[in-house]
């Protein structure tokens, strides 16, 4: 499907979410260490940091989740604790994945609350929101497949979901995944293919009929 | 037909970073960054600034006013030195909301101090000795037996005490405080008079000190555990002398009601019933007092007119009791197993 220049400009394809940006101006490493100064330029170069990596933020929430629920609130969330421990961050020029972790835990932690009131009873289960993931343009059998596999995600456990959601459809490394979610590699490789094995058994292919 | 996932085509995601969201998220962000940009640096020297000086200021209390022996408040073990003192009294249960003190709860001489209200009015005529003066000085030096009591080893600050000399000598040189310690030692070794004999030098020597209302508290309840009713009414009015707004007060009172009603003075009763009434009109013991004091008044002149008709100098009748030896309602509640009596704790 044709698409704007513009437009083009505005899709990130599956994969380049954390590391597609090209930073502009300082570097983050330079503006951690001025953020971490207690004077009037650390706010300033901490706002500099939020814009360049908010809508990364924003945009992982998003897609573990599979919808735009309370995605500003997490990554509202996300900064005020990045804020308060930047002294912590020992690689300044990590900045970035670093804030992904915290993202990354922040929605596992609502992912599990959700689930648990779910169970309870007292909320129904959150709805995927295909047009929150998937660009506008993307074609229908596309969106069928991708509906399909968020609708067998919400049924993983978060961790085993969060896992996959990154790998696949972030389309992060297996290191960057385990950087992400604050576990082990083997620990990594294990939630994904949990997840693959649950998913390949139970996906049924939109276009299993052409394909016959 | 299953599809391998790993064979997913690349999606194109929505960007959800517009600029308009990034702005509004900053718009809640900046407020807080700002304002936590200088408590939440690690370089605040502030914290732990703080928290050396809540310690410091710690440490100086616990060193300044905090005994190390002082029983343990939610211990489940009496000290065994004291528990030969707890032994003496009989005590009545503790109203509810009257603070109990009893004898081996009480707390250290300076906290003892605390929260007695000052004497205001003497109606009484008082005789006031000259506090002996060797009790500055012991106070700067104090005793071998003072610290032992301190330390909560009474039978050992006994004979010390024995060891330096008599009892009774102590008392002619001991300061309030040491008197109030010496009242202790006494209990501790079961000798009442001893006790008595402190308390009455406190309320009698020091009855300025902050120890003299506790001191009087005591001797009532000490008196009145030995039998003598006037000693203990005459002890429960000087602690509402020298403290009139104190914890004590109302009991004291009560315990005054009591005794007269048990001694069968009418008259008495009435007025300190009155007393009380005025004093703490929601009194616990109110109602009781004055139902039993109208059934005394009834039957003392139920008696009275008995004893008109048969004459005076005529012997009561048979069965007929006379008023003084019917116990006061708290003293009827408190000897009986299992009663539940409303009167003052000791």
């Amino acid at each position: 499907m044709p698409r704007s220049p513009a437009a083009a400009t505005r899709l990130r394809l599956i994969g380049g979410a954390l590391g597609s940006d090209v930073a502009v101006g300082p570097s983050d490493e330079t503006l951690v260490l001025r953020a971490r100064e207690n004077d009037a330029s650390a706010t300033n170069a901490f706002e500099q940091l939020y814009r360049r990596h908010a809508g990364t933020a924003l945009n992982l929430a998003v897609r573990i989740q599979g919808s735009t629920a309370d995605v500003e609130d997490i990554v509202h969330d996300a900064f005020v604790r990045a804020h308060g421990r930047l002294g912590e961050l020992r690689e300044p020029a990590a900045f970035r994945s670093w804030l992904g972790s915290i993202v990354v835990r922040l929605v596992r932690t609502r992912l599990r609350r959700r689930r648990l009131v779910a169970m309870l009873g007292l909320a129904s289960a959150e709805p995927v929101d295909l047009d929150a993931v998937a660009d506008p343009g993307v074609d229908p059998e596309s969106r069928v497949l991708l509906a399909q596999v968020y609708a067998l995600l919400q049924t993983l456990p978060a961790d085993e979901r969060i896992a996959w959601t990154l790998r696949y459809v972030e389309r992060h490394r297996l290191e960057s995944v385990a950087e992400l979610v604050g576990c082990s590699l083997a620990t990594a490789k294990r939630r994904i293919a949990r997840a693959q094995g649950f998913l390949e058994e139970h996906f049924v292919s939109p276009f299993a009929e052409e394909e016959a | 037909m299953k599809t391998r996932l790993r064979d997913l085509p690349r999606f194109p995601l929505r960007d959800h970073g517009s600029p308009e969201r990034v702005d509004r998220i900053w718009r809640r962000l900046a407020p807080e960054v700002g304002a936590r940009s200088f408590f939440a640096r690690p370089q605040a020297w502030w914290a732990p600034a703080a928290l050396v000086a809540v310690f410091g200021a710690g440490v100086f209390v616990g060193a300044r006013w905090v005994r190390p022996d002082a029983t343990p408040v939610l211990s489940a073990e009496r000290p065994p030195a004291v528990e030969a003192a707890a032994g003496l009294q009989t005590q009545r249960p503790s109203a509810p909301g009257t603070p109990n003190v009893p004898p081996h709860a009480q707390p250290s001489r300076r906290m003892r101090a605390t929260g007695v209200a000052a004497p205001s009015l003497t109606l009484a005529p008082v005789v006031k000795l000259a506090p002996p003066a060797s009790s500055v000085v012991a106070a700067s030096s104090p005793p071998e037996w003072e610290r032992l009591a301190e330390a909560g080893d009474f039978e050992a600050a006994r004979v010390a005490l024995e060891a330096k000399g008599t009892f009774d000598g102590a008392l002619g040189t001991a300061s309030a405080p040491q008197l109030m310690t010496l009242v202790d030692i006494a209990r501790a070794s079961g000798s009442r008079e001893r006790a008595v004999a402190a308390l009455k030098r406190v309320v009698g020597v020091f009855r300025d000190a902050p120890e003299a209302p506790l001191a009087a508290w005591t001797l009532g309840n000490l008196l009145d555990q030995a039998g003598d009713e006037n000693g203990a009414s005459e002890a429960y009015a000087l602690y509402r002398r020298l403290s009139p707004g104190g914890d004590f007060a109302e009991d004291a009172l009560a315990r005054e009601v009591d005794s007269a009603l048990s001694q069968g003075n009418l008259e008495l009763s009435a007025r300190l019933i009155a007393q009380y009434e005025n004093e703490f009109p929601n009194g616990r013991s109110l109602e009781e007092f004055r139902s039993e004091l109208a059934r005394r008044s009834e039957r003392a002149q139920g008696n009275a007119v008995v004893d008109s008709e048969l004459g005076a100098g005529d012997e009561p009748a048979p069965g007929s009791e006379p008023a003084r030896s019917e116990p006061a309602p708290g003293k009827a509640r408190s000897d009986e197993p299992g009663a539940s009596p409303k009167t003052a704790p000791k």
